[in-house]
């Protein structure tokens, strides 16, 4: 038994009609966004943040959406995560409609949101704790989502004894610890320095590959977006629409050689040509 | 007390984690000396200034006594002091206790519920503001002239900062924290007490500090307005002893012991806090670009 599947083979706490609703719609898209409209009252304004945007990622693929920083990118993972309402529209998530925070889908806060008292292994224990797995359960999975992330070794560390690539990690495997299908990453490898998030990037992809879930990340780096990426979503300044959905026809596994690739530069330079077109 | 100031998260976490550990400790060449060099230092042209310029006036030791007649005074009658500090010290040590305890409780009752919390903590502010001169007065009449009325006259000293410090910690959770409970469907009591209350720490620990200095003052104007005395009488009954023989050799000794208790809660308060809140370093929990930790990535 591979220690992905040792992940899978504990089921969350999910209700038997969930359940259902889930397997009878197998071939929708991982994220669907129909016509969404969000906007936030600033004073006695309407400021309008996403404007009419349709857009979907299918299922089995991993997309980034890129774009003019305050452009909403941020706002419309949120919607996604069920975390911030929506006024119009439709949002759905593997065919369901989102409604609020659910088990499905993981999210990565763009500053981690460890939580600073527990150590290294504490933290990637919470989910089993909040979502009342066993104590066997928790140890068991705790301890290979922190292999998974080469964080063995680590577990008593406190977090402010290790380094932000480290952080990452826990992140990373905290996440893990949960059956998700989706995870939605919100510039979560921005503050590193380059070489550090190219190494995060490539174990990220490998991880998601083992744990055979779905992401959708927000990045400002265009060649982070190509590099990890089967779709990239270009959204214009604010407030967001969609410009263009680029497919990055690359296989996978991606290493880092991949960078070199043809196929690499032409993508990365589309993108850039249609955000300039737009930004001018 | 529930001091808002429009600092952000960050920097107001550093001033707090400053207040709550003392300022960072430096690694110096000549490690701790140092550091209590200038403080002795201090002490000794304090003390040799107030010797010289109380003998060299010919100043009455009843009105302004010299340190060596604190000294003295203090030779004469050292059980009565000794004893004295000891009362002191234990009503100081049970109403403080009591107030924390209550103080949490009370903070964590208030935080479930923001209603709860509107319609009863502008009503714990008036055990602020009211005098506590005014009340121990009263307090004394409700609860007779004895050691029992002195313990809630320091609960109700140090009940506010704790308290307040307690609901300011609960309610100051990392909007991306609350996120995150949010996501994996927390219950109330979930994220009371795996995220609220650990977050309160450094805070309970900044009310704790206030409250500590506040339980000797609390317990001295309790005995000295209470009148307690005999083998009950603390220190503020000495106080008042004291001043009405005119004995001011000793009150002077009554009073420096007082200050000497608070500063000694002070100081055991700051080690507990370094030692539980070693996590509260700001940066801790972001990322840091070019960190270069135990391993780069």
């Amino acid at each position: 038994m591979t220690s992905i599947q040792l992940l899978r083979v504990v089921p969350l706490r999910r209700s038997p009609a969930e359940a259902v609703e889930q397997s009878a719609l197998p071939d929708c898209a991982a994220v669907s966004i129909d016509n969404l409209h969000k906007g936030f009252r600033r004073q006695a304004q309407y400021v309008e943040v996403i404007s009419d945007l349709t857009m979907a990622l299918p299922r089995g693929e991993s997309g980034s959406l890129i774009g003019p920083s305050g452009c909403g990118k941020s706002t419309l993972l949120r919607i996604i995560a069920g975390l911030e309402q929506y006024e119009q529209g439709n949002v759905a998530v593997h065919g369901r409609p989102v409604t609020g925070a659910r088990r499905d889908v993981g999210f990565m806060f763009q500053g981690l949101a460890l939580l600073p008292w527990r150590s290294v292994l504490q933290n990637v224990r919470l989910p089993g704790e909040l979502l009342g797995m066993s104590r066997e359960q928790i140890a068991q999975r705790a301890e290979r989502c922190l292999s998974l992330v080469g964080l063995t070794g680590y577990e008593k560390y406190p977090l402010r004894q290790i380094s932000g690539g480290m952080r990452q990690r826990v992140a990373l495997a905290r996440l893990l610890m949960t059956h998700t299908k989706l995870l939605l990453l919100d510039e979560p490898f921005s503050s590193l320095d380059e070489f550090t998030r190219e190494t995060i990037d490539l174990l990220f992809m490998d991880v998601a590959a083992k744990a055979a879930t779905d992401y959708l990340m927000v990045t400002h780096s265009i060649p982070e977006a190509v590099l990890m990426s089967d779709k990239v979503f270009v959204l214009s300044p604010p407030p967001a629409r969609l410009l263009a959905t680029i497919d990055v026809p690359l296989p996978r596994p991606r290493t880092k050689e991949i960078q070199d690739h043809a196929v690499f530069h032409e993508v990365t330079h589309e993108i850039r040509e249609v955000l300039l077109t737009h930004m001018s | 007390m529930a001091v808002n100031t429009p600092s952000t998260p960050s920097s107001r976490a550093t001033h707090l984690a400053a207040f709550v550990m003392g300022p960072k400790r430096h690694k110096h060449r000549y490690g701790n000396i140092s550091r209590v060099a200038p403080l002795v230092l201090g002490l000794i042209i304090i003390v040799v200034a107030w010797q010289v310029v109380t003998k060299a006036a010919h100043a009455p030791a009843y009105i302004y006594p010299a340190p060596t007649d604190v000294i003295l005074s203090i030779q004469a009658q050292p059980e009565l002091l000794w004893s004295s500090i000891l009362i002191t010290l234990q009503s100081a040590i049970i109403g403080l206790l009591a107030a924390i305890v209550a103080g949490v409780i009370v903070a964590i009752i208030l935080a479930f519920s923001p209603i709860l919390e509107r319609a009863f903590f502008p009503y714990a502010v008036v055990l602020q503001t009211t005098p506590i001169i005014a009340t121990a007065p009263l307090v004394v009449i409700w609860f007779g002239p004895d050691i029992q009325s002195i313990y809630v006259i320091v609960f109700l000293m140090c009940f506010f900062p704790m308290l307040s410090g307690t609901l300011q910690g609960l309610n100051s959770v990392d909007a991306d924290l609350r996120s995150l409970f949010h996501i994996y469907d927390a219950s109330l009591v979930q994220t009371m007490f795996k995220l609220r209350l650990p977050n309160a720490i450094p805070y309970i620990l900044s009310g704790l500090r206030v409250a500590s200095g506040l339980s000797v003052v609390g317990a001295i104007v309790g005995e000295y307005v209470a009148g307690v005395g005999g083998a009950q009488g603390g220190l503020g009954y000495l106080l008042s002893v004291a001043a009405s023989q005119l004995n001011t050799p000793y009150l002077v000794a009554a009073a420096l012991s007082g200050a000497a208790m608070g500063l000694i809660f002070f100081g055991i308060v700051s080690l507990v806090g370094r030692a539980l809140v070693s996590w509260h370093d700001p940066g801790a929990h972001t990322a840091v670009k070019g960190d270069s930790g135990l391993l780069g990535g």
